[in-house]
């Protein structure tokens, strides 16, 4: 029980030195830093509990188990528009129109271009964006674990 | 007396050798089902309720197989069981995120190079969501939060603050 508590506590350590990272850039972006600094905290993690009967196969299933979890959800509180819609009608009903001007004033498409320059997916290229070779990468295989027809419907949109 | 201690020392060493024979096969059996959830993630593609119920059957099993072994190690069995749960959990949200994200379709528009690329269709399609969530209500055309939809925003909103996602 204190060799999991001591775990928890060491994940959320690594959770709060990757907000320095996330201050400054989107988590897909930051992810080769935080890759580091969940490393070094597990070993260190790991050296803490290192008298407790936990074996380094089991402690790294815990730890790469809440890491994705993890970085689904921040990534998801980062990105989702329908959570940025809840926000802007906290403020006040409105209607589509109204919802739409102000989503694409503060977080539309020229934001998350940016986002995807920044980080090294895609280059500006004379006059046109184009796919970096980490950008290729990433979209071989989301294409392999997607559905073809659904990325072909929606490269149509 | 001799007899006895001796019975005794081979008792603890039977145990010994029972601990250090079961450790690696739940550990196996860990790794195993690791792999297992993620070879489901890559075969069941965007079929997200068949990824959910296989994922829970295969870690199903692995408690089966293993929970007679655990006696020796209940630290590394909690360990492993908790560590699928959560692998389990962060795969559904990735594979919701493959399917929904705008930044992915973003990327796919900018490989195929086909047309102008709007956010509203996305936009139509979660107010659709939130309305049959129950976390928005339309009424003379103006979207407005249901009582759900407000504590949702209050917790997202002061969860933004914390983590400094304000733009």
């Amino acid at each position: 029980m204190n060799s999991l508590l001591a775990t928890l506590a060491g994940f959320l350590l690594a959770v709060l030195i990757c907000e320095v990272p996330l201050r400054f850039a989107k988590i897909q972006s930051a992810l080769s830093k935080i890759l580091i600094i969940h490393l070094v905290v597990a070993i260190f993690t790991y050296r803490f509990i290192l008298s407790s009967p936990v074996s380094v196969s089991s402690f790294l299933i815990l730890w790469m188990g809440t890491f994705l979890t993890w970085f689904g959800i921040r990534s998801h509180m980062e990105s989702s528009i329908l959570l940025r819609l809840l926000l802007l009608l906290k403020k006040s009903p409105m209607t589509a129109t109204e919802l739409l001007e102000i989503y694409e004033k503060h977080h539309g498409i020229a934001l998350r271009r940016k986002e995807l320059i920044r980080g090294g997916l895609l280059e500006q290229n004379a006059d046109r964006l184009q796919l970096t070779q980490k950008g290729r990468l990433i979209l071989t295989l989301v294409f392999y674990l997607r559905e073809p027809e659904a990325v072909q419907k929606e490269s149509q949109v | 007396m001799i007899a006895a201690g001796k019975i005794l020392i081979s008792k603890s060493e039977t145990n010994l050798l029972d601990t250090n024979a079961a450790m690696p096969w739940l550990l196996y059996g860990g790794w195993i089902t690791i792999i297992l959830l993620f070879l489901t993630f890559v075969v069941t593609r965007s079929r997200l309720k068949l990824f959910a119920i296989i994922g829970q059957m295969e870690i199903l099993c692995f408690w089966l197989l293993t929970h007679g072994l655990a006696t020796s190690s209940i630290a590394d069995f909690y360990f492993i069981l908790l560590g699928a749960e959560l692998f389990w959990a962060g795969l559904l949200i990735v594979r919701i995120m493959l399917k929904r994200s705008v930044s992915l379709q973003l990327l796919i528009h900018e490989f195929t190079q086909s047309g102008n690329y709007s956010s509203s269709p996305w936009i139509a399609e979660r107010l659709r969501d939130a309305i049959q969530w129950d976390l928005v209500s339309i009424s003379t055309e103006r979207y407005a939060l249901t009582k759900k939809g407000k504590i949702i925003a209050l917790l997202v909103g002061s969860l933004h603050l914390i983590l400094r996602n304000e733009e």
